[in-house]
């Protein structure tokens, strides 16, 4: 699928979470991730050489947005080979007998579920998905970003010399 | 968006966990959810009157399904309007200090994750949703047994009630 692989790039950040037990530790967490538009990736799958038009695959993510919430509002999951499964769940408060069940006022919410495909040749569950991926630490997290003070040092600055973090920049530099 | 809503059909199931502080209330779930495949759904749109033929829609969905993880692989999450943003995350075990950080051994996964439009026209979050539901408790599940020997039982609601 991916002929030239682009890495997915990672931030190590700290828990700061008094209550935790994981409290002080590093773990990672995808750095400064994007988000592109419909019309990008409609632009992105003409890029690819595909015979359809922007205007086609725009027209048919509008269709499948209209569909796929009207068939979960029924009750039925729809499975996108290669993609995942979308199905509903739903939230409500516990009675102490069915009787007493009220579904406008006990009921709390119906939610669009995702889960990733996960048959022998599509799959793209947690584990599978790592594979498929080229990982590379590129920055460590210091501060908060409700704080106002989130710092991003390049990972390689940051192990070489932890105690001084000062030429760092907020930009993400490959190390 | 629904001119003739079908029902969500719910039933409501006992907590049986002796140890949950919800032991012995009813919840609701969804009732005997089905799953249809991706030829039924480009069925489905076709019988809406759509311009687009089965084919197309099909040819439209593989690109998709193709584009979306590549990008996740990347960092990049995807909007498709409408529905939401399909986006990655990563499952990771937590190291004393950052240089103790190995990716191949502390990265347990990569995950695609979606989360559903929020935005004001195509607001799908979970309350917003509901409103589009037309909502019916249609059972009522008792259960006998624990893990693989549950067994479920459904008595339409009203039954149950009288």
């Amino acid at each position: 699928m991916v002929k030239r692989k682009v890495s997915l790039k990672l931030a190590l950040y700290q828990n700061k979470n008094e209550d935790s037990k994981a409290y002080g530790k590093w773990f990672a967490k995808v750095d400064q991730p994007q988000t592109i538009s419909t019309r990008a990736l409609c632009e992105h799958i003409t890029c690819h050489g595909s015979l359809l038009t922007t205007d086609t695959i725009q027209g048919v993510i509008t269709a499948l947005g209209r569909c796929i919430p009207e068939l979960i509002s029924q009750g039925v999951g729809v499975k996108l080979d290669g993609l995942g499964i979308f199905y509903p769940t739903i939230a409500g408060k516990g009675v102490e007998k069915p009787a007493d069940f009220n579904v406008s006022s006990d009921l709390e919410g119906v939610r669009i579920r995702f889960r990733g495909d996960t048959t022998a040749l599509d799959n793209i569950s947690g584990p599978k998905l790592k594979k498929d991926c080229s990982l590379e630490l590129t920055s460590v997290l210091q501060g908060t970003e409700s704080a106002g003070n989130l710092k991003r040092i390049p990972y390689g600055q940051y192990v070489k010399d932890p105690g001084s973090p000062s030429g760092a920049d907020e930009g993400t530099q490959n190390p | 968006m629904v001119k003739n809503k079908a029902t969500l059909r719910i039933a409501l199931r006992q907590n049986n966990n002796e140890d949950s502080k919800a032991f012995g209330k009813w919840y609701p779930e969804i009732d005997q959810s089905e799953t249809i495949s991706m030829r039924a759904l480009c069925d489905h749109m076709e019988s809406h009157g759509s311009l687009y033929t089965r084919e197309t829609i099909e040819a439209v969905i593989r690109k998709l399904v193709g584009c979306i993880p590549e990008l996740a692989q990347q960092g990049i999450g995807v909007k498709l309007e409408g529905l939401g943003i399909f986006y990655p995350s990563v499952e990771s075990d937590g190291v004393d200090k950052p240089a103790d950080y190995k990716v191949t051994k502390h990265v347990k996964a990569v995950h695609l994750r979606f989360r559903p439009d929020s935005t004001d026209l195509d607001n799908l979050t979970s309350k917003a949703f509901m409103k589009q539901c037309a909502v019916e408790v249609a059972n009522v599940i008792t259960t006998t047994g624990k893990g693989k020997t549950l067994k479920k039982m459904r008595t339409p609601f009203s039954l149950y009630t009288a």
